[in-house]
């Protein structure tokens, strides 16, 4: 429903607001509307901190709800639309992913740990997004530290998926994935760091992409394994994506791994048509492992990208099946160290009455952290001790050389890669809690992309017993625009993205 | 790949975590669970890889030697759990 | 049984960097608890390093100082361990790949002789905190204070080169010279600016091997350094005379109570887990960088003291003495400025000056002498209006802060007497006064009689409140004693 074709026939005062269904609107409508002032930012605030408030209780995907300050943002908002020199997604609200870091309001991380904890500074992506003058709605549910994926491992609870309540939503990103999948915000940040943004947004039939390493910064973005976490948007649609992403990533000089090349304008491409573009299909991706619903999906998405010009052919990732063993030594090594700050001296949880420091110690931390981080650190703490450095951490150094040399080679071949994002869609809470491993291999598809430091990102492409399937587009480093041109292209003759779940 | 109750209790040690008597067990298990897992690596052949630097050939970017702006201690301490005169307190440390 | 000893020492130096080696906090010292501790040195969730471009400029000129090869990559790796003093719960270091490689610095001897001992290599790394521990143990506290975690540190790893504390003393002390003199470290040692670990183990003279070692931390002064090692020494001999073994440990040295203990073994816990910074990407110097570094190196302590013995005619010990501390060589070379005298300034230097810095505690630059002070004050001896013995006297005052040399010699009426007439009396009336010291210096043999003239000298400084020119008193009570005799 375009406000355009409405000025025409009927009074421009008498317009209500919901003749605008605000939570289908692009962020580039959303944009537009806010500038045509057929409403204000404070009602466009209003009406999604309303949704949040009706149906956060059935999915737990909002940890805390901003209320008051994002209407006080939202008037400053909208007295800066008012100038006419407002910035482009001024007025436009947005969920952050409780991993980054919000002045003044609870950073939690999904943990017991920091379930107390008020951040004295902001984050660099909430900087950005709050000078482009975005309204911060309030921060989104995620697995524990980000280790996780289907959210089941949060301190505040459960994210469920909007299209199958009984069924996960996918991790660690399931709180801003379910909330988009919800409408209950036209923008979210998250983060990915073997899958975490893909893999909810492919569970959740929304549009995620998680940019190449270190063009978001990581200030503020609560660590986890640094060599491979990386921030990014998860929107309705790729332009959408390709919008917010343009605010998110900057370089940053307090970020030593922020790149300090220029990045590529996300949004350049979009609306080219992709004629002759070569993509790759990995056999090793379209292998066992892989539910037959899923296959049909993607292959069929794979069909409409033919039919739009694309060239594919078969690539061959050979190292694939290191990733997965690769990042489970890589990521739990880091975070083993990153998550030792958590010792209840400078701020977070802190056991009652310690007896002596080491009792301070294993106490704030064995009651402030879950079970799999705790398992996550001591798998780290084995692969980095003496003995085991070199089989385990050394090892899988070199196993992550070869996966970035498979990658290369297959980019001399094509331009980008594309396969499932996940093997199989939604599956139901606790169903794969026993073996951690089980829960590990939902990020078979992922893993390789952010050991590699590559771009990837996940565009919905299909439904399977009503249950959403996501189809991996991977490119090389700064690749993001032709990334997001192939997707806006595909949402442009298909409909997937604009699915949502019955009761939202 | 299999790793012992002793093993087990230094890498709780190492990372100032306890195990129940009653969960260590279960935490074994798990535990042996991903090293089977990663253990998979070993099949890798990588007698002719080496670590490249940095993917993106960075190098460490260095910063000016001065101050920013003063330290606000009041509120960086105000998410501290236990405060006295502007130290943090912690049980005492005994060498 | 003859026994040799083997030392090697780690010596950790605070940079005098503005800001820390990772945040931008001030480095100062001295300020209220934990008010510069930003929330980088915190560990506050989702802060970032970046590296201090001074820090490392300082640890490439040490390197370049010591003829060392200076890496153009190196990488910065955590140290993992639990202390409340250690922020995020590792210590960012550097380990395979340090910034500074093998080097050499030239000791002297007693006897003379020069020696070279190794340095295995000198790494960047951040100090931790401080704490304060209350009085019991039970029921008690610690209070941590950051402000210091995150200072910018070299680590200097020296071979087992040397064989004594003497030679160790030498070495700790050369390298003192050299880290101030080019500008890296204040060399505070009261302020910890400079910290020795000493490794320790003996061998039966003529053996090859190394005998096992044990570790003395964290000493901040020469003299503690030297009484722990030969402490340490004889502690080890008399274990393994009485047929015991070594046993690898760290040990304290309490320099109160002269005693040293062992630290309770933390052989498990000393698996670092040693892995690449993750945070930090590889540090890459270029040789351009590297050559302007070189280029601006400020002169280095043994090129200054042959200068020294070149250019003014100083001797070895002299030029030493005035070199080993970078300040009094700055003070040295300002004095030589207004009035060129070397072996002159050298002498009130080395001597009174440094004497009443080492009794006030304080270093020259917490003084209150300046070279203007000190030129005035020779000048003074030299235009012969007050004698050596009284410009000691005036040097006190001046030390006090309370005037310059002429003004104190005024207000005290320093003056030394000259007057010919006055003299002649003062010298008379002595003589007349002692007639039994008279007869004893006439019975004296000629050559002998100068002693005798203590006596009659020191009568004459007293009657005259020190201020009779020496020189001229001398003269006449020969004068008038020889007339006696004649």
């Amino acid at each position: 429903m375009h406000p355009k074709s409405l000025k025409g026939s009927i009074k421009y005062q008498e317009l209500s607001i919901k003749t605008f269904n605000m939570k289908e609107l692009s962020i580039s409508a959303l944009n537009q509307s806010l500038k045509n002032k057929d409403f204000t930012s404070v009602e466009l605030t209003e009406y999604f901190l309303k949704r949040i408030k009706k149906y956060n209780k059935d999915l737990n995907a909002v940890i805390t709800s901003f209320d008051e300050k994002a209407l006080n943002s939202a008037k400053l908002a909208d007295e800066k639309i008012a100038t006419g020199a407002a910035p482009d997604l001024c007025g436009i609200p947005i969920l952050h992913k409780d991993i980054f870091c919000t002045k003044g309001e609870l950073t939690t991380c999904g943990s017991k740990m920091l379930a107390n904890f008020v951040s004295p500074y902001n984050a660099t992506v909430v900087e950005n997004f709050e000078k482009s003058g975005l309204i911060s709605l309030g921060k989104t549910n995620m697995d524990e530290f980000a280790m996780g994926s289907s959210n089941e491992t949060s301190y505040f609870g459960v994210v469920k998926n909007p299209w199958a309540l009984d069924c996960v939503p996918g991790g660690s990103s399931g709180g801003s994935a379910a909330a988009i999948a919800a409408r209950l915000a036209p923008a979210a940040t998250a983060t990915d760091t073997g899958g975490s943004i893909r893999q909810p947004a492919a569970l959740c039939g929304v549009t995620g992409i998680k940019p190449t390493y270190g063009s978001v910064s990581r200030w503020g973005m609560i660590a986890f394994a640094s060599s491979l976490d990386q921030g990014g948007p998860i929107a309705k649609t790729s332009e959408d994506c390709a919008m917010l992403l343009k605010c998110m990533a900057s370089f940053d000089h307090k970020d030593s791994t922020s790149i300090e090349n220029k990045r590529p304008d996300y949004v350049s491409k979009l609306y080219q048509p992709i004629d002759g573009l070569k993509i790759g299909l990995p056999k090793e991706y379209f292998s066992e492992g892989l539910h037959p619903g899923t296959q049909k999906a993607v292959e069929n998405a794979i069909e409409v990208l033919k039919g739009l010009g694309a060239k594919i052919t078969e690539v061959s990732l050979p190292n694939s099946k290191l990733s997965v063993p690769a990042y489970y030594v890589i990521a739990p090594a880091e975070a083993s160290a990153n998550l030792s700050r958590y010792d209840g001296v400078k701020y977070g949880y802190r056991c009652k009455n310690p007896v002596d420091l080491e009792d301070l110690y294993v106490r704030t931390r064995s009651e402030g952290f879950g079970e799999e981080v705790q398992r996550r650190i001591m798998i780290g703490t084995y692969c980095l001790s003496s003995g085991y450095y070199d089989a385990y951490y050394k090892k899988a150094q070199l196993a992550k050389e070869l996966i970035i040399q498979d990658f290369q080679t297959a980019f001399s071949d094509v331009d980008l890669i594309i396969g499932p994002t996940c093997p199989s869609p939604a599956f139901q809470h606790g169903t794969k809690s026993d073996n951690p491993v089980e829960m590990y291999l939902e990020d078979v598809y992922t893993i390789a992309v952010n050991l590699a430091g590559l771009p990837g990102m996940s565009i919905p492409c299909g439904l399977v017993s009503k249950k959403p399937v996501g189809m991996q587009i991977i490119g090389n480093y700064l690749e993001e625009p032709a990334m997001l041109q192939v997707a806006h292209q595909f949402q442009n003759v298909t409909d997937w993205h604009k699915a949502v779940p019955g009761n939202f | 790949m299999s790793i012992s109750f002793e093993e087990i209790r230094k890498l709780a040690r190492l990372s100032k975590l306890q195990i129940s008597t009653e969960n260590e067990c279960l935490v074994k298990e798990r535990l042996e669970n991903v090293l089977a897992l990663v253990d998979q690596l070993q099949e890798a052949e990588t007698k002719n890889t080496h670590v490249e630097s940095s993917r993106t050939d960075y190098s460490q970017r260095l910063r000016s030697d001065k101050e920013v702006r003063a330290v606000n201690r009041i509120e960086l301490q105000d998410c501290a759990p236990e405060i006295s005169e502007g130290f943090y307190k912690v049980p005492r440390i005994i060498d | 049984m003859s026994w040799e000893t083997v030392i090697g020492l780690e010596v950790h130096v605070q940079l005098s960097t503005n800001t820390k080696i990772f945040s931008s906090a001030s480095t100062e010292f001295g300020n209220e608890q934990n008010s510069q501790a930003n929330e980088i040195d915190l560990a506050l969730p989702g802060t970032l390093p970046v590296l201090n471009k001074a820090a490392l400029e300082y640890a490439i000129m040490f390197g370049l100082a010591i003829d060392a090869e200076i890496n153009n990559e190196s990488v910065f790796e955590r140290k993992n361990y639990f202390y409340p003093d250690l922020p995020k719960g590792y210590q960012t270091t550097q380990l395979e790949k340090p910034i500074v490689g093998k080097g050499s610095v030239p000791i002297t001897l007693s006897d003379g002789v020069i020696k070279n001992i190794g340095i295995h290599h000198a790494h960047l790394e951040e100090d931790a905190g401080k704490s304060l521990h209350s009085e019991s143990h039970r029921d008690g506290y610690s209070l941590v204070d950051l402000n210091r975690a995150g200072t910018p540190l070299i680590e200097i790893v020296s071979e087992p080169d040397m064989r004594s504390a003497a030679e160790a003393v030498a070495f700790a002390k050369k390298l003192h010279s050299i880290v101030t003199a080019i500008g890296i470290c204040d060399g505070d040692m009261s302020q910890g600016s400079m910290r020795f670990d000493v490794n320790i183990s003996v061998r039966p003279a003529g053996f090859s091997e190394f005998g096992t070692r044990t570790e003395t931390k964290n000493l901040n002064s020469f003299k503690f350094m030297e009484d722990a090692i030969n402490l340490e020494v004889n502690r080890q001999i008399r274990v393994l005379e009485d047929g015991g073994k070594i046993m690898q440990e760290t040990r304290l040295y309490n320099g109160v109570t002269k005693k040293s203990q062992s630290m309770r073994s933390k052989e498990e816990a000393n698996d670092y887990r040693y892995f690449p910074c993750p945070d930090l990407l590889p540090v890459h110097v270029s040789k351009e960088f590297i050559n302007n570094l070189r280029k601006d190196l400020p002169e280095l302590p043994e090129n200054k003291k042959n200068r020294y013995k070149e250019q003014y005619g100083l001797s070895e010990y002299d030029a030493n003495g005035l070199t080993e501390n970078f300040l009094f060589a700055k003070f040295f070379e300002d004095s030589m400025q207004l009035f060129d005298k070397p072996k002159l300034l050298a002498n009130w230097i080395l001597g009174d000056v440094s004497s009443k810095l080492n009794q006030a505690n304080i270093t020259l630059k917490d003084s209150l002498i300046s070279p203007k002070h000190l030129v005035e004050l020779l000048k003074r001896i030299e235009d012969k209006t007050i004698s050596n013995k009284i410009a000691k006297e005036v040097f006190e005052e001046i030390f006090e802060g309370k005037g310059n040399a002429d003004s104190i010699i005024k207000e005290k009426g320093l003056s030394q007497i000259s007057d010919a007439k006055f003299l002649e009396e003062l010298v008379s009336k002595v003589i007349s006064d002692n007639p039994n010291m008279v007869e004893d210096y006439i019975k004296t043999d000629e050559g002998k009689r100068k002693k005798k003239l203590g006596g009659f000298m020191g009568q004459v400084m007293q009657k005259s409140k020190g201020q009779a020119n020496p020189q001229q008193a001398s003269e006449l009570l020969i004068k008038h004693l020889n007339d006696i005799i004649d």
